[in-house]
């Protein structure tokens, strides 16, 4: 039952309860609580192309530091994004978590999740398929995300606006 | 009398989705306790079920009405019958008080039925409150279903989430 990861060595259950414990924050629309998974200089990166290798030197959906992310939260926040009248809610089904890094000594660790992705606004439903790459850092207060990068099926094909975040 | 590991809670709520895809009613209904209650609230994040609305709100009683009434014959709405599946994220126990015997178990969900070539998708998230009865067997004192898309214009479910 751990919700979170506050102190105690990195176990390969505990990195996967972080991933899905950052899934519900999404959901419950928790996104102040979210953006603190992050670490300073963490990156939440949806690229353009299938196995795209370069987020700075070719385009992406989304490549988002921690300003980026803040701004756009802030923007969720206010009334006048008329655009959240009525508000976005998002919902995440996740595979099990498979840890694909796990090294402690360069205290680096990586985890993959496959994933469904709905976004319901009033009547309109988005829904959106892929693959989920946790990079996570063990900081003096929990772990931490240094990378998030999200992979669609469908990340080369016109999407629709996704208000919220995978 | 030993406590429920994590995994015996989570199994459970695996054991009782299994028993609605494969439409094993009546053995569905005696998971509950007497006093159980199924919940889909109409409202996100709905915290009161008795002074608001709810989409359901069914204690043991009328659970069991909706069942007889899905066997019944005379039936129309379900012939031919509809099916359903359920595929669940791995449930997670959030709470855990041993002294009360009472678990609750969290997981997320996308729901499909099915009836007459027409497929229509539900996503949300359970969450089971469950108790432990005399015997010491594991009971649902509360199944909540809150769907993604609760306020919206749904149309009709037949079977259970």
């Amino acid at each position: 039952m751990v919700e979170g990861n506050e102190d105690g060595a990195v176990t390969r259950q505990s990195l996967i309860d972080f991933v899905v414990h950052e899934a519900r924050l999404l959901d419950e629309g928790r996104f102040d609580d979210w953006e603190a998974l992050f670490a300073v200089d963490g990156w939440y990166w949806l690229p353009l192309a299938p196995d795209q290798v370069d987020p700075v030197h070719h385009a992406s959906l989304m490549y988002e530091d921690g300003l980026l992310r803040r701004l756009r939260i802030e923007r969720l926040k206010n009334p006048r994004a008329h655009s959240q009248r009525p508000p976005s809610r998002c919902h995440h089904l996740l595979q099990l978590p498979t840890v694909e890094a796990f090294e402690p000594g360069a205290n680096h660790y990586v985890l993959r999740t496959g994933f469904h992705y709905t976004e319901a606004q009033g009547e309109d439903l988005v829904f959106l398929v892929g693959t989920c790459f946790h990079h996570l850092r063990q900081e003096a207060g929990g772990l931490r995300i240094v990378l998030k990068r999200v992979n669609l099926l469908n990340c080369d094909s016109a999407l629709p606006a996704v208000q919220l975040f995978i | 009398m030993s406590h429920p590991s994590d995994n015996d809670l989570v199994e459970f709520v695996h054991a009782e989705t299994e028993m609605l895809d494969q439409q094993q009613f009546d053995e569905w209904l005696d998971l509950f306790a007497e006093d159980g209650y199924y919940w889909m609230p109409l409202a996100f994040g709905q915290q009161d079920a008795r002074l608001h609305a709810s989409l359901l709100y069914e204690d043991k009683l009328l659970l069991k009405v909706r069942v007889e009434r899905l066997k019944g014959l005379r039936t129309f709405s379900q012939q031919p019958k509809s099916r359903c599946h359920h595929l669940m994220q791995t449930p997670r126990v959030v709470e855990r008080d041993e002294a009360a015997g009472r678990y609750v178990v969290r997981h997320a969900w996308h729901y499909v039925e099915y009836r007459q070539d027409v497929q229509t998708l539900f996503a949300g998230w359970s969450r089971h409150e469950l108790v432990r009865n005399a015997e010491g067997k594991l009971k649902i004192r509360l199944k909540r279903v809150d769907l993604l898309n609760c306020d919206g214009a749904l149309g009709n479910m037949q079977l259970f989430i």
